[in-house]
């Protein structure tokens, strides 16, 4: 083999492992049910009443569950660069490899609208004087989660790696803990 | 003025069967779920508010529930088929339609046709692409 074919085979060889490692990017997130985006708060629901909001933010928490469960994580804006970048090779590059193969989001769009229609919800619960509910944090309504969750959560700018574990983390305890299963029952005789 | 044509065919049958694709809802609201349109006979798949996951066949339409019987279990899904179930409306918290029912199917799928051939006798008889109204 001369030089310049072991070169060749070098850079394939590169190439392929760059392909293979971009591929595994967001491999844990494998949705079982489509994730919708959660909307942004209708105006309408600016008129719920509290047993309304709380309604709300249990079923948004449900989707936000789904995603979790799923493997769906938050992603900076630093990652998200690095993905474009990455997806500009991988895919090219892996069409000839069964492709094409890109590096997905890890469900971080919809885990993000999930988290901000919360964010919305609990702003509008704590406009209306409802009385907080409890978490599955020890020692925290959710009010009081709310308090320490828009900081994490600025209308804008970038947030590193810490901020956003933190804000998964709180918003991972905002349900209190579950009753025994009782929704969906088999009908009786 | 072939590749346009072929261009535009393509862009056609892609819109025709991103209609047919199902989506899933993550409703507000009890009455949000019921403006759905779920048929019996549809199949969908269902996470509620206390985090149980299902799949069934719906086949009552009530007032204030779904009644239907689970299929085979998908991914982190506990009941097996052919169980029961009762899910109330408000208790909805996302919703996919994987199956449609056999007869809306075979309509949406008739309806699909008719509309490609005109939509394709148009564009092959005028060279001039017609836009089907959503």
């Amino acid at each position: 083999m001369t030089g310049r074919q072991l070169n060749r085979s070098r850079i394939s060889r590169s190439c392929l492992y760059g392909v293979l490692i971009l591929a595994t990017c967001g491999c844990a997130y494998r949705p079982t049910i489509q994730h919708p985006k959660s909307e942004p708060i209708k105006p309408e629901a600016t008129a719920y009443d509290c047993g309304q909001l709380d309604s709300a933010l249990l079923k948004t928490d449900t989707v936000r569950w789904v995603i979790r469960d799923d493997g769906g994580t938050l992603e900076t804006s630093g990652h998200r660069a690095a993905r474009y970048l990455g997806n500009i090779f991988l895919v090219p590059l892996s069409m000839g490899l069964g492709g094409p193969f890109y590096a997905n989001d890890a469900g971080s769009a919809v885990l993000d609208a999930a988290d901000h229609r919360i964010l919305e919800l609990l702003r509008l619960k704590r406009a209306h004087g409802c009385p907080a509910g409890l978490t599955s944090e020890p020692g925290m309504t959710d009010l009081q989660m709310l308090e320490k969750l828009e900081p994490l959560m600025p209308e804008d700018g970038t947030l590193d790696r810490p901020a956003l574990d933190r804000r998964t983390a709180l918003l991972d305890h905002l349900r209190a803990p579950l009753p025994p299963p009782a929704v969906a029952t088999p009908p009786g005789p | 003025m072939m590749r346009l044509e072929t261009g535009l065919i393509l862009v056609l049958l892609t819109c025709v069967c991103a209609g047919c694709a199902s989506r899933a809802y993550a409703p507000d609201t009890a009455s949000e779920t019921q403006a759905l349109k779920i048929r019996v006979g549809d199949e969908v798949r269902v996470v509620t508010t206390n985090r149980d996951r299902m799949t069934f066949e719906v086949t009552k339409i009530l007032d204030d529930r779904f009644a239907g019987v689970t299929v085979e279990p998908n991914a982190k899904e506990s009941r097996p088929a052919g169980v029961d179930v009762e899910v109330p409306y408000d208790s909805v918290a996302m919703i996919q339609v994987t199956g449609f029912d056999s007869k809306a199917a075979t309509a949406a799928a008739v309806g699909g046709l008719i509309m490609v051939t005109v939509a394709l006798g148009t564009l092959v008889l005028t060279g001039v692409p017609v836009i089907i109204p959503p």
